[in-house]
């Protein structure tokens, strides 16, 4: 028959080790200016003996700290590093991708010219003034037109992928890239080369072509957004290195 | 804060410390007190209250104390809070006797009635 090992830790100790525990649900930097103070708190209001926190006392601190959490988060949303990227994307992917379109337009009629099999799609030709225009207007600071535009555009290659995908599904992922330019270059050959190399090479080899799987689907989805928000997280975190003191708990008085 | 009603606790807390600067633990010993019993702030609550009042400017830091090895912070009213505390428990005040005088009417109103 085995017995229980005794607890070394006193009913104080123990207290303390869970209300520490509670803390982490608070942002680190509230964490490094308050927590001490606050488990003064907690233990003074401990009965004699007690080895864990009420309920009460429970979840005021890990409701505390989670929508300290949460709020620190929604600020970071609205935050400049957010609207810096923004702003930075808004002129930087619309030319990436009116520059494609051009190449497009330009190598179908360069084609055309010296007899090669080629379509002149006027879909191209209005996709690339459709996203030069959202260029222009970004870099004008017409917010609205630029995003009116790119909408539009967006809208087109979303229409133009959808449209090949039933005939060549493989085009859509290599396309796919166009339309989430945040997607920083890694990430992007990374999600190419191994989430999608089997279906790269399995695709065009059968008729009815091979389609995409819902997690690769997922995938497409998800991975841009997870990028922009890693982009603009990086970006906030690296100002705030540059303005030392700018982030913390209000220094007490 | 906004200039919406304080809460309850929030109130209680401004009350507490228009007392005496007080640090966390004395500010919900005297809640406690100042409420009859039926007010017991935990930790959690009690700091998330002190920082709103703090942002707002009703309270601040009074000084810093190393007790057992452990930091203890007093809390302190602002100007701005002692101004806010009183205009919030004027208001309080003209409900409570508008309250109060409606009740006797009512009250003196049923005795003739009887």
């Amino acid at each position: 028959m085995t017995w229980p090992r005794p607890s070394r830790r006193s009913p104080q100790e123990l207290l303390e080790r869970r209300d520490r525990r509670l803390m982490a649900c608070y942002p680190a930097s509230y964490q490094a200016a308050n927590a001490d103070e606050m488990l003064g708190v907690a233990l003074s209001g401990a009965a004699p003996g007690q080895r864990r926190p009420s309920l009460g006392e429970a979840t005021s601190l890990a409701a505390a700290g989670l929508r300290m959490r949460g709020s620190a988060l929604l600020g970071a949303a609205r935050g400049p590093a957010w609207g810096d990227a923004g702003a930075a994307f808004a002129v930087i992917g619309p030319v990436l991708l009116a520059a494609i379109n051009a190449e497009r337009v330009t190598g179908s009629l360069f084609a055309s010219a010296i007899g090669e099999p080629g379509q002149v799609r006027p879909a191209g030709i209005v996709l690339a003034a459709g996203w030069l225009l959202a260029a222009a207007a970004a870099m004008l600071g017409r917010r609205r037109a630029a995003a009116a535009g790119a909408s539009l555009a967006a809208t087109g290659e979303a229409v133009r992928l959808a449209a090949r995908y039933a005939s060549d599904p493989s085009s859509l992922v290599t396309s796919w890239w166009q339309l989430i330019l945040a997607l920083p270059a890694g990430s992007a050959a990374a999600l190419t080369a191994w989430g999608f190399g089997g279906f790269l090479a399995a695709s065009p080899r059968f008729t009815p072509p091979v389609m995409l799987t819902a997690p690769q689907w997922a995938a497409l989805a998800i991975v841009p957004l997870l990028s922009f928000a890693a982009g603009a997280a990086w970006l906030g975190r690296h100002e705030r290195t540059l303005r030392p003191g700018a982030e913390g708990h209000q220094a007490p008085a | 804060m906004s200039e919406k009603a304080l809460r309850t606790p929030a109130f209680l807390v401004l009350t507490a410390l228009a007392g005496q600067p007080q640090h966390g633990y004395a500010v919900i010993e005297d809640v406690l007190r100042i409420s009859g019993g039926s007010v017991r702030l935990h930790t959690g609550t009690l700091y998330a209250l002190l920082d709103r009042l703090r942002e707002a400017g009703l309270a601040e830091v009074d000084r810093e104390e190393i007790v057992a090895s452990r930091l203890r912070r007093y809390y302190r009213l602002t100007g701005a809070g002692a101004a806010r505390l009183s205009s919030e428990a004027a208001q309080m005040q003209r409900h409570a006797s508008v309250a109060a005088g409606r009740l006797r009417s009512l009250r003196s109103a049923g005795e003739a009635g009887i």
